[in-house]
């Protein structure tokens, strides 16, 4: 009977409980709903929206990692020309005080004229700080890259390989560097984003 | 007695939506109103638990924040009808989390702010309350001091009515035990 009175409060009420009740009621809550401060949006709402910041996150990521990709692609091309024409360059073939160790090349481009192959290579550069050339023209008969750097001796095709083993690991850092800058900035901007909204 | 397990049998999960599992759906949905009827529904609980854990001059703002961080998470509940227990999850995460961030801290005997008598004996009762196992404790803080009945207690905490009867009956047994060796209260 006793028991019922504290499981449910029904039956003969146990005095002992009863005072109990009556001494901690004072503890008990009483704090209306109307204190409560909550946010305007919902929690499903905020759900949405972070999973949407995240997603767009990731994809301005992606991009920047396939755009750096990219770049670093053409550039690497780019300097393999410059290095493989430098290479088949012996020094005192050139014109002047121009030194093929010292050329700074800036651009190659190739042209394909059947009537002059000797001067189908054109490298514009600097022969050195002290001396700046400009438009030098190189003769060589192969328009092919390939062709040219098969044409370098053993020793200078070694060079080149080492020099382009520094060179892919100087991209991959500055890549890694750049999706690091990338990846800290999407972070900072969904932690701002969590801070500025009413709910996190 | 003292040696047996407190029972935390828990309800297996509701097939149809409760009224409170409806109250749920629409406070997750962004509806106020529902969350504010929540709060009414299972305030108590929550002050019942946190109360057999932290000082009594500290539950009312972790209330509070127990509701403010469970609205919060609303969206990641997925069963509605479990909202009682993982409420109480959430609850019982806070108070672990205020006293491991107040240990650096000496707690000022209760009874110092207040002159009332009859709550400095309540607080001393609650504090009899608070050296009994936890299951019991919690159990015995909701029925006596918030005023729930037991199906009440079992339907909050998502606990099967027979664990909490059980728990009741033994958490009070021993709660005698201990006011019989106080005479004063």
């Amino acid at each position: 009977m006793r028991d019922d009175y504290l499981w449910d409060k029904s039956g003969q009420p146990d005095p002992e409980i009863e005072r109990l009740e009556q001494l901690l009621g004072n503890l008990r809550y009483r704090r209306p709903a109307q204190d409560l401060p909550l946010p305007e949006r919902s929690p499903v709402q905020t759900r949405r929206s972070t999973f949407t910041t995240f997603l767009a996150a990731a994809a301005a990521v992606l991009l920047m990692i396939t755009a750096a990709g990219f770049w670093l692609t053409l550039r690497s091309n780019q300097k393999e020309t410059a290095r493989a024409l430098a290479a088949v360059v012996e020094p005192g073939s050139l014109p002047g005080a121009l030194n093929a160790a010292s050329i700074s090349v800036i651009t190659v481009r190739t042209t394909r004229e059947p009537n002059r192959p000797e001067h189908n290579i054109i490298a514009t550069g600097a022969s050195s700080p002290e001396k700046p050339r400009r438009a030098t023209v190189i003769k060589h008969r192969e328009p092919s890259v390939a062709l040219l750097a098969k044409a370098a001796p053993q020793a200078l095709r070694e060079r080149i390989s080492e020099d382009e083993g520094v060179a892919a690991r100087e991209q991959l850092i500055k890549a890694l560097h750049l999706t690091s800058a990338k990846l800290n900035q999407v972070q900072r901007k969904v932690l701002d984003n969590k801070g500025a909204g009413p709910v996190s | 007695m003292a040696g047996q397990a407190p029972a935390v049998k828990r309800m297996p999960a509701v097939v149809e939506a409760s009224p409170h599992a409806l109250l749920v759906e629409a406070a997750r949905s962004g509806d106020q109103q529902a969350f504010a009827r929540l709060y009414e529904l299972y305030g108590p609980m929550v002050h019942g638990i946190l109360l057999a854990r932290v000082p009594w001059s500290e539950v009312d703002d972790l209330v509070q924040d127990v509701f403010l961080l469970a609205f919060r998470r609303l969206g990641s509940l997925r069963d509605c009808a479990a909202f009682g227990a993982w409420l109480a999850m959430i609850t019982r995460n806070r108070a672990m989390d205020f006293h491991r961030r107040s240990r650096e801290t000496t707690e000022l005997p209760e009874d110092l702010a207040r002159v009332d008598s009859k709550q400095a004996e309540a607080s001393e009762v609650l504090a009899l309350i608070r050296t009994l196992p936890e299951a019991y404790r919690e159990t015995l803080v909701l029925r006596l001091l918030e005023g729930m009945t037991g199906p009440e207690i079992a339907e909050r905490t998502n606990l099967t009515p027979a664990s909490v009867r059980v728990n009741l009956h033994r958490g009070m047994k021993m709660l005698r035990q201990k006011l019989g060796g106080r005479e004063d209260i």
